[in-house]
């Protein structure tokens, strides 16, 4: 069922220029729960969603690539116990998104190639939030960390809503 | 709080029919109505729906189908002109079935059930994992050569010692971390935690008072730092 919803939810509700900030949290529960399955215990995960999450919208599948790119350049490359944490919160506007992962010392499991995907999503953030936006990735000891801190656009969502409802003004 | 009601009907005449009987019941309220069931996913992902009246014979996409594709659907009640989709019904989990013509009690009935279910689910993730419970959220820290995962919410304020930070714990316990402070800081989140000083980080809930030059946290009393000053006043203020 979870993996039906994620399919679903990246066919067809990703179209829309901007979803949910509480479904695109739910989707990110999803993905991890799944990964979760592969890695059974051997995997901890820390969740933190707080703040004025309810009402807020944002651009879809923001934060996948770097859920992603946690799994697989950060816990897939480890043997015995890999952690994460996943840090999202909102106040008024501003919203902080931080991914902690566990990964080896060793510099070959960090490669460079963290490039293509954070670079796609750099573009994409200068897209859709000129200038509001401020991402940071880097190792620190033997922890991967990306935050990201991003001014939400006030949200326009009343207005479609309402073009939906035509039946209603005539009752 | 109100629950919010959608319509997905093609028929005008039932929708109004529905909405009239929404419209009676205290407690509910309408967010919208659609005559098909695309329309419906434009909804439910820009809004909060807490309970759906799905028609299922519709033009282009069967409720049933609809259902089946939506993810973390909220309550659904069919009503539907016809009696062969009541096992689909099971199989989707859905609250109940309405046979039109649907008379008003037994549409009381059917919201009755919705309520029930909706306030015990509202219950269970006000005390589950939803927002703002963070009480489980954790990282692992550096200490005696391992990662030792400490509960963020044990956090009171975080001390810098050379090239060791103290951990000072609820319950009067510390933890001896070898990590700067300043790369320390960076696994911590800015709306939880605030540098206050070269040698002070403070979880903002666990602050029990403030003065324009120092925190306190229980016994603790917590310098701020002069070049810390105006932005940690800035952020206490809110």
């Amino acid at each position: 069922m979870r993996l039906s919803g994620l399919l679903s939810y990246v066919l067809y509700e990703c179209k829309a220029n901007e979803v949910l900030l509480s479904k695109e949290i739910s989707i990110i529960k999803d993905y991890v729960a799944l990964e979760k399955e592969r890695y059974g215990e051997r995997l901890d995960v820390s969740f933190n969603f707080s703040g004025d999450i309810e009402d807020k919208m944002i651009v879809p599948m923001l934060f996948q690539p770097f859920i992603e790119n946690a799994f697989k350049h950060g816990t897939s490359q480890q043997l015995g116990k890999v952690w994460m944490s996943i840090d999202l919160s909102v106040k008024k506007n501003q919203l902080y998104f931080k991914i902690i992962n566990s990964c080896d010392n060793n510099p070959v499991a960090v490669p460079e190639k963290h490039g293509v995907g954070i670079e796609n999503v750099k573009k994409r953030l200068g897209l859709l939030y000129p200038g509001n936006f401020k991402l940071q990735n880097g190792v620190e000891d033997d922890v991967y960390i990306v935050s990201l801190s991003l001014e939400l656009k006030e949200s326009v969502i009343k207005k479609s809503s309402e073009s939906n409802i035509p039946v209603l003004k005539t009752v | 709080m109100n629950i919010r009601c959608l319509i997905v009907d093609d028929e005008p005449l039932a929708v109004r029919l529905i909405s009239s009987y929404i419209q009676q019941v205290p407690g509910l309220e309408i967010t919208g109505a659609c005559n098909n069931a695309i329309d419906a996913f434009t909804v439910l992902r820009e809004q909060k729906v807490d309970l759906l009246f799905l028609d299922i014979k519709m033009p282009k996409l069967l409720g049933t189908d609809f259902l089946r594709s939506v993810s973390n659907p909220p309550k659904v009640i069919f009503i539907t002109a016809y009696r062969d989709y009541a096992l689909d019904g099971y199989e989707l989990d859905i609250v109940d079935y309405l046979l039109k013509p649907v008379s008003f009690t037994r549409f009381m009935k059917a919201v009755s059930k919705a309520t029930r279910l909706i306030s015990l689910d509202n219950n269970f993730s006000s005390i589950n994992t939803e927002y703002n419970n963070n009480s489980d959220s954790f990282l692992y820290f550096k200490i005696d050569k391992e990662r030792q995962k400490v509960l963020l919410v044990e956090i009171l304020f975080i001390e810098s010692s050379k090239e060791y930070v103290k951990l000072h714990l609820e319950g009067g316990k510390s933890l001896l971390v070898k990590q700067g402070i300043s790369s320390l800081e960076k696994l911590l989140s800015p709306h939880r935690f605030l540098r206050v000083h070269r040698s002070y980080i403070v979880t903002i809930e666990k602050i029990s008072s403030y003065s324009p030059t120092y925190i306190t946290i229980g016994n603790n009393k917590i310098p701020i730092g002069r070049l810390y000053k105006n932005e940690v006043l800035e952020v206490l203020k809110h």
